[in-house]
């Protein structure tokens, strides 16, 4: 019942950034499918030796094979640019809000001084917070795939979907590495400052093949599920362990923390 | 009375370099209203916030109904009601937003007190938190205690800010209301001394974040006194000195301002058979004791 009424608070208090998620998201939808309803005709339209001299470049060969399938398209448009940049900025903000926010309110009182335990005050934020991104990225998902049947697009939604879980589950890490940052905080800008910063520094390692793995962006943009074929699921488990490690983490930096 | 609500044991807490509590002791018992006094910076704020467990203590337990308060569970927690210094409640809330976020956490929520205060205050439930005046936000305080039905109560300066209509509103609920249910225990720190003077039944003495003193308040009202007197020559060192005296102020040649916190009868006789021009007694009020306490003049 209270873990219930802390997670409806924080799902009220943060309303508008679901209703500002799903406008965002509905526009999305609309631009991909309609930049791929005429892009590929504009492909289609390409003279043969102009098509072989652009497959001698990377940039244009680039192109011609994301509009060449529109699942890549979706893919390329979706978990590998708006889904991770537009999520990034979300978690940012939320985590910064939910905890720094509180504190620098001066709410943070009232909120622990109902009758809850430390650990259900944190996951109940934690709780709201996923169950934002899940609506948010879930809801503009859910419009791309309406989008696209309505103009009669069709693409593996399976593989879509498959590389949406991992995203979020990556997404979700990001959002926690940022409570924790955010709970060591008192003012949300210095937090949101602080989670951007730990961002840059967490998707260095995506700039080297060697150490791509471990970049918490790389993850997030489900490249190894989606283009190197890989089985989805130990993506999800190496996200879902990285993810635990840092709940139990930002629970007992919470637990431990003054307020 | 005699069994405790709260029991603060050998409680330190330091931030950084600051000493904000050193190894306070203290205890509320059931039935009874504990006024806790002290300058800005005393350690009272952080005595509370304490035993709500928002901070967490250096050493030192604090109890809580017999059990540590780091080992409370939701039903416990329940029984605590606490109202801080400042307003904090959420602004993105209505009044009535707010009281049903409250209400949701305790299941022997009081309806009909709830209906009955919000009509008494007339508090408008549809109005953002944010747009309420600081009396009102202190209204909507005690209406969430009050249906809340907790039996410890800590009031962190409720009154700050509020006019004197209000402050004598929240307290006479506070006393009417609140403890007309035995086994109910308040710790209340305020600022506001005539009014703890009349509400509380002890008083904690807190400075630099040590507990100076804590006495009932009947005891203090019989003991602490001034003793002014003009000797018609300079009395003995020894009458000066005697136990009890806790302050002597000397006023022209030979009058003397003795505050008088124990063994008052022997100390009014020996100035009686001293010979003297002037002799009288001034009741101390807390105000005069918070002063003494905090080190500073009026």
């Amino acid at each position: 019942m209270n873990m219930r009424n802390l997670i409806r608070k924080e799902l009220l208090q943060m309303r508008w950034i679901l209703i500002v998620g799903l406008i965002f998201g509905l526009a999305l939808a609309v631009i991909i499918v309609v930049t791929f309803h005429y892009m590929e005709q504009v492909v289609a339209e390409i003279p043969p030796d102009l098509m072989e001299l652009f497959a001698q470049y990377e940039v244009t060969r680039e192109l011609l094979f994301i509009f060449g399938d529109y699942s890549d398209y979706v893919w390329s448009q979706w978990n590998a640019k708006n889904l991770y940049q537009a999520g990034a900025l979300l978690a940012i903000i939320m985590a910064a809000s939910q905890f720094a926010g509180e504190v620098s309110r001066r709410t943070i009182g009232f909120y622990l001084s109902r009758p809850v335990t430390r650990r259900e005050g944190f996951l109940a934020k934690v709780t709201a917070g996923m169950i934002m991104l899940l609506l948010v990225f879930g809801g503009a998902m859910i419009l791309i795939w309406a989008a696209s049947s309505i103009i009669g697009l069709g693409a593996q939604w399976g593989r879509l979907w498959g590389a949406f879980l991992i995203s979020l589950v990556w997404l979700g890490a990001y959002y926690l590495v940022g409570c924790i940052i955010s709970i060591l905080n008192r003012e949300p800008i210095a937090a949101g400052v602080m989670i951007g910063l730990a961002g840059i520094v967490l998707s260095l390692p995506g700039l080297s093949v060697v150490t791509r793995e471990f970049s918490l962006f790389y993850q997030m943009r489900a490249v190894d599920f989606f283009i190197y074929q890989q089985p989805v699921l130990p993506s999800l488990i190496y996200g879902m362990l990285v993810g635990g490690v840092l709940l139990g983490i930002g629970m007992k930096i919470f637990n431990e923390r003054d307020f | 009375m005699g069994e405790s609500c709260l029991a603060v044991k050998t409680l330190s807490k330091d931030f950084g370099p600051k000493k904000a509590l050193a190894g306070v002791n203290l205890e509320v018992r059931k039935g009874e209203i504990m006024g806790l006094v002290g300058p800005n910076g005393a350690g009272k704020t952080t005595l509370i916030k304490l035993i709500m467990g928002l901070i967490k203590p250096g050493s030192g337990t604090v109890s809580v109904f017999g059990k540590d308060q780091r080992a409370l569970e939701a039903e416990e927690k329940r029984r605590i009601g606490y109202i801080p210094d400042e307003s904090f409640f959420y602004d993105f809330m209505t009044v009535q937003q707010t009281i049903e976020f409250n209400r949701g956490f305790y299941p022997d929520w009081d309806d009909e007190k709830c209906t009955e205060l919000m009509q008494r205050f007339h508090l408008p439930p549809g109005e953002p938190v944010k747009n309420l005046s600081r009396g009102m936000k202190a209204q909507l305080a005690l209406i969430l205690i009050l249906a809340q039905k907790p039996d410890l109560l800590l009031l962190d300066e409720p009154l700050e800010g509020l006019d004197p209509m209000r402050r004598l509103e929240f307290l006479n609920l506070v006393l009417e209301d609140f403890m007309q249910w035995e086994g109910r225990g308040v710790l209340f720190s305020s600022h506001y001394l005539e009014e703890l003077e009349r509400l509380a039944d002890r008083v904690a003495f807190l400075n630099e974040g040590r507990l100076l003193r804590v006495a009932e308040m009947e005891q203090l009202k019989g003991e602490e006194k001034t003793i002014r007197v003009v000797f018609q020559k300079e009395p003995p060192e020894a009458l000066l000195k005697m136990p009890g005296i806790k302050a002597v102020q000397k006023e022209g040649n030979t009058g003397y301002l003795l505050t008088i916190e124990d063994n008052f009868n022997a100390i009014y006789e020996a100035c009686c058979n001293y010979p003297h021009f002037i002799l009288e007694i001034y009741h101390r009020s807390l105000e005069d004791m918070f002063m003494d306490y905090s080190g500073r003049d009026k």
